[in-house]
């Protein structure tokens, strides 16, 4: 465990010195931007719209972070020769992959506090009220987030960055069609297309379990216990994507 | 004395066809010097990759300290000098060592460092970052690293290319040091003066195969022609050797007379003593590797040598 911590350290100042800090600081520019299109809306929505599209933003970005900070992390480690170098001391690979995840993860939740600070702040000087569902919509997008990068490690042990970025991409959007794919699924019952569909929707992680800004626009209720399902859903897929990591590390032949 | 390094009929190829390493077998003991010569894609990266972990998939036995290559618990003795630069270039020195001090779990990281820096000169630059090292700091860098642990055994990989004299001279001595302390080290290289410099023993991979392993003895005491190599500004001192030895050739201040056997040798050495004019510099240069190099990359098809 000590040296997972020692390789996530070195990880999260590689991380931080990387392009985080200058994707925060787009980021606040493009909420101080849009923010301020919205709020001169003097729609009935406003309050809603200015959630909805707070919410997105900070989606979007820390999208952009698992793709432009987090992703490139494993083969950078292998370019430099660090990984190898790292290896020769007595560190297993399965301890070096969780190093890389933990680092990573801070480094997401470092800035992924930052941003959520910028929208918070944004949304008060906004004079828009800041709910508690908020906060739980911002935990499970961050949620969202840490998993996704654990697919984006586990990618880019596995192929390069930019075919690891669009795989990446992909299950965030196909995570994101569950119910298209219901729909789709019930319709071609029964054939293969159905059969394959059926697959790919039984494979793929549901990512909408992470998206409740509807119901937070919406100040409806959620139940108490919904984070907690969610985090073990996260979880789970962090487990298991870095499990097929490891996997594969475990038979790489590293140059 | 137990081996530490023990491999038996080890086999590595990358496709079916062609084999890297072809029936290796080879022993190392715990405080001798062992260099491994080859040309350039003989395979003794590759040897020192499985070593090390970094290759699996390999046929045959491989052991060191007793523990196959992904064992931790032999890697904690090992010493790895890569021959790449290993660079986070946005860390400094110091930020670079703590990191991989703390994982070799150095208990007094600071003095162990401190000792390093001292050794490598790199004192002076420990605040610099690295993006602004020479290729030739970011070696002794490597070497520092490598070292952090005081490992049983040194696994150097190219260890002399693209150094300074004062570079090389700053490797020579960490050999020469371990050897003195009782540790292994293991060298690949195809530089074949370094190799007889410092080896205990030498062996030649050429094509994937482990052709010979030469002992000192064989390469430096029992072998001759030796060609010693003497610099004079008075050149009536070669005139009075030419009548004596065979002259291998002349440059400016230097030339080089070759001595058939033992008693030749003590000839020259005892006129070069008695002589009344200033000798600049000596030195005995032991053609057996590079003759026994050439020798054994003669039987490799033109495509073994260029791989």
């Amino acid at each position: 465990m000590k040296k997972v911590l020692i390789i996530g350290r070195q990880i999260l100042k590689g991380c931080l010195r990387a392009r985080s800090l200058s994707l925060v600081i787009f980021y606040f520019f493009s909420l101080v931007i849009f923010m301020s299109m919205l709020s001169s809306s003097d729609s009935a929505y406003r309050k809603a719209l200015i959630i909805d599209s707070g919410l997105s933003l900070i989606n979007i970005f820390g999208l952009f972070l698992v793709a432009l900070v987090i992703l490139p992390i494993y083969q950078n480690e292998k370019s430099r020769h660090t990984l190898v170098a790292s290896l020769s001391f007595d560190v297993s690979r399965a301890k070096y992959l969780w190093g890389l995840w933990s680092g990573s993860g801070a480094a997401l939740l470092i800035n992924y506090l930052a941003m959520s600070l910028l929208l918070i702040s944004t949304l008060l000087v906004l004079g828009v009220p800041v709910e508690f569902g908020i906060f739980r919509q911002l935990f499970l997008n961050f949620c969202e987030l840490l998993a996704l990068g654990s697919f984006a490690i586990t990618f880019s042990v596995f192929f390069s960055n930019v075919v690891a970025t669009m795989l990446t991409f992909s299950i965030y959007l196909v995570g994101h069609m569950t119910t298209s794919f219901h729909e789709a699924v019930y319709e071609w019952k029964g054939s293969l297309i159905g059969r394959a569909l059926d697959l790919v929707w039984a494979v793929m992680p549901d990512l909408s379990l992470f998206n409740l800004k509807d119901i937070v626009v919406k100040n409806s209720e959620i139940p108490f216990y919904y984070e907690m399902v969610a985090l073990i859903y996260a979880l789970s897929m962090i487990f298991i994507a870095m499990e097929i990591a490891r996997y594969r590390l475990n038979r790489e032949n590293l140059m | 004395m137990e081996p530490i390094i023990r491999i038996d009929k080890l086999d590595y190829s990358y496709t079916e066809k062609h084999k890297i390493l072809d029936q290796i077998d080879l022993e190392i003991s715990s405080d001798e010097v062992f260099v491994l010569l080859g040309h350039n894609g003989a395979g003794k990266t590759t040897l020192i990759r499985i070593l090390l972990d970094f290759l699996r998939g390999y046929k045959g036995r491989v052991e060191i300290f007793g523990h196959s290559p992904d064992s931790e618990i032999g890697r904690k003795r090992i010493g790895f000098m890569s021959e790449q630069p290993v660079v986070y270039d946005y860390e400094t020195v110091s930020g670079y060592l703590n990191y991989f001090a703390d994982l070799a779990e150095i208990s007094d990281k600071g003095g162990r460092i401190e000792e390093l820096l001292e050794l490598t000169g790199l004192v002076r630059h420990r605040e610099k970052k690295l993006s602004q090292y020479s290729k030739g700091m970011l070696q002794r860098l490597n070497l520092a690293r490598a070292l952090l642990n005081d490992p049983d055994l040194l696994i150097m990989d190219e260890p002399v290319i693209g150094l300074d004299p004062l570079g090389q001279d700053l490797i020579e001595k960490v050999v020469i040091s371990r050897k003195k302390a009782g540790k292994a080290v293991f060298i690949n290289t195809h530089a074949v003066s370094f190799a007889a410099k410092m080896a205990d023993r030498v062996g030649f991979l050429m094509g994937g195969r482990l052709k010979k392993i030469f002992n000192r003895e064989e390469f430096e005491k029992g072998t001759f022609p030796y060609v010693y190599e003497i610099s004079c500004p008075n050149d009536e001192v070669y005139e009075k050797f030419l009548a004596e030895f065979e002259m291998k050739e002349k440059e400016e201040l230097m030339a080089r007379f070759v001595v058939k056997d033992v008693d030749e040798s003590e000839k020259l050495l005892n006129m070069i003593v008695s002589t009344s004019s200033r000798i600049l510099h000596v030195a005995a240069n032991q053609e057996v590797l590079e003759k026994a190099f050439l020798e054994y990359s003669a039987d490799l098809s033109l495509e073994d040598r260029a791989r």
